[in-house]
């Protein structure tokens, strides 16, 4: 069906139908500004519970464009802390294991030593340091906060809204969808796309390229006789954060071995038939606020967190995208799938094909993106043109130029 | 010499040697390395016997499968690999396939 006036939530504001500046997308100004205005001042998705999933428990984020190197920390309280990695003696990095589980950090420099809830704890030679006071000396905090089980940090040190603020309506969109259940994962990880983090996550709030970029990987699995070039089914906006539903083509012919992976189990990119057939899937879908159309082709939302996380959920699997600008033509790409944890050899074997799949299809987006980065400083072109199934890019440019130009505490 | 796969699954010892792999990128190297001739004979191989494995594999407790039945577990996840090159790319890379050393593959809690 194509998208029409029905399928954009009537809250959705007024984003316009003309094209749009490529500035965003490869200015160095505007890349200084994002910088500031979003990546210093909003809510930042950097990882969930489950990496850290005991007292003592820590892991390391990067978050490039602020410099910032984060360790966030399971404490023997319980709380959820995070810190900026940077030893308070002389500035160097304390923690250099990724993950881990330990009682200290102890910088490798000089061997000042930080407790899991960030205070100074020991001071080789001492007595030397005249006048030192250790409690003026713990590593400095982030805020930190924890939506279900995704842990968000805020590297402004006086964030303008509490988490749960700053999420709004996506908060309780998704606060019945079942995280805990869907525990194991396989990651993908693009340390370097040589492109900007918008235009790479432009090509995950779309399917109008699916059935072209990716016809030899995705082919007919969305869209379908009755919607061709794969418009969406519904799009409505939480502030700056965003909420896109996609159907299957119920027509998509699947060979043998998919077929049985799908009868062993079900995911994010099962057939349709497959998934509804499943009622554990479809209790899933209720329980949440997911498909908000009620379609019966229902695949999943795409759901933006922004900036720079997208969520996509779906029947018994999400995923989580993380963009991660490292310079204004650069990008660190993090993408997971999310499955229930695998309780036969048939049900590990059902994940494999359908993360083979998802591999193969993101790495075409990560050579389509870079072509479109490398074509789009040529300066060959100004403009970009958005149909109305592009609506969420838009959005996200929206979004962004309204933080870029400080218009928005939030959106 | 000792068998790599259970008495029962005999017929598919041929490729418990090339295509039993444990880690994934080394399976994505695998299909992307073959030719599309011999990604067809391994699939066909083994499609006869996919379910009848898979069913056996169940009887034991995951993450702990005995060294035969982890060879031919893992045979499995080698056709699902294989099979995105037969049933749906009907090609072993794709056009737009950057080097596999760009990219990293990391399982979590899915093979224990």
């Amino acid at each position: 069906m194509p998208l029409t006036a029905n399928h954009i939530d009537s809250t959705v504001p007024d984003l316009g139908n003309g094209p749009l500046s490529t500035e965003p997308y490869i200015s160095l100004d505007y890349f200084a500004a994002e910088r500031e205005n979003i990546f210093g001042k909003l809510w930042l998705n950097v990882g969930r519970l489950m990496e850290i999933p005991a007292p003592g428990s820590f892991v390391l984020k990067a978050v490039e464009i602020r410099n910032a190197s984060v360790l966030v920390t399971h404490g023997k309280d319980g709380v959820i802390r995070a810190f900026h990695n940077v030893c308070s003696h002389r500035a160097s990095k304390v923690e250099w294991r990724t993950q881990g589980s330990s009682s200290a950090f102890t910088c490798p420099y000089h061997a000042w030593t930080f407790d899991l809830e960030g205070q100074l704890r020991s001071v080789p030679n001492e007595a030397n340091f005249i006048g030192l006071n250790k409690k003026n000396c713990g590593l400095t905090p982030i805020a930190c906060e924890v939506w279900k089980d995704l842990i968000f940090i805020n590297l402004d040190p006086k964030p303008a809204q509490s988490l749960r603020e700053y999420l709004g309506g996506l908060a309780t969109y998704g606060d019945d969808y079942p995280f805990d259940e869907l525990d194991a994962c396989v990651s993908l990880v693009v340390p370097e796309v040589r492109c900007n983090w918008k235009i790479f996550m432009d090509a995950f709030q779309e399917l109008y390229h699916i059935n072209v970029l990716h016809r030899q990987t995705l082919k007919t699995t969305y869209g379908g006789r009755d919607n061709p070039h794969g418009d969406p089914l519904y799009f409505r906006t939480f502030g700056p954060h965003r909420s896109l539903s996609f159907g299957f083509n119920v027509d998509h012919p699947v060979g043998p071995v998919e077929q049985m992976s799908q009868r062993f189990a079900n995911d994010l990119t099962s057939s349709a038939t497959a998934a509804l057939n499943s009622s554990k899937a479809t209790a899933q879908q209720q329980r949440a606020g997911l498909n908000p159309s009620n379609a019966h082709n229902w695949a999943f939302d795409i759901n933006t967190i922004f900036p720079n996380t997208l969520w996509l959920a779906g029947h018994g699997a999400f995923n989580i995208h993380r963009f991660w600008p490292i310079t204004a033509h650069t990008t660190r790409y993090e993408a997971t799938i999310y499955n229930p944890r695998p309780k036969r050899a048939s049900e590990r074997f059902a994940r494999e094909l359908r993360f083979g799949l998802f591999r193969d299809t993101v790495v075409e987006d990560v050579l389509n993106t870079e072509l479109c980065q490398q074509a789009l400083l040529s300066g060959a072109k100004q403009q970009v043109y958005l149909q109305t199934g592009e609506i969420s890019i838009r959005h996200h440019l929206h979004a962004v130029d309204r933080y870029v130009r400080g218009e928005a505490a939030h959106v | 010499m000792s068998e790599l796969l259970p008495a029962r699954f005999a017929a598919l010892e041929t490729y418990g040697h090339g295509w039993a792999l444990e880690h994934a990128d080394a399976r994505l190297r695998k299909r992307m390395q073959s030719s599309m001739a011999e990604l067809e004979s391994f699939y066909h191989a083994m499609l006869p016997h996919l379910e009848a494995a898979l069913l056996y594999l169940d009887e034991f407790e995951f993450g702990r499968l005995p060294d035969a039945e982890r060879r031919l577990h893992w045979l499995t996840l080698a056709t699902a690999e294989a099979a995105l090159s037969v049933e749906i790319y009907r090609s072993p890379t794709l056009p737009m396939a950057p080097d596999v050393s760009r990219f990293q593959i990391i399982h979590t809690n899915m093979d224990d």
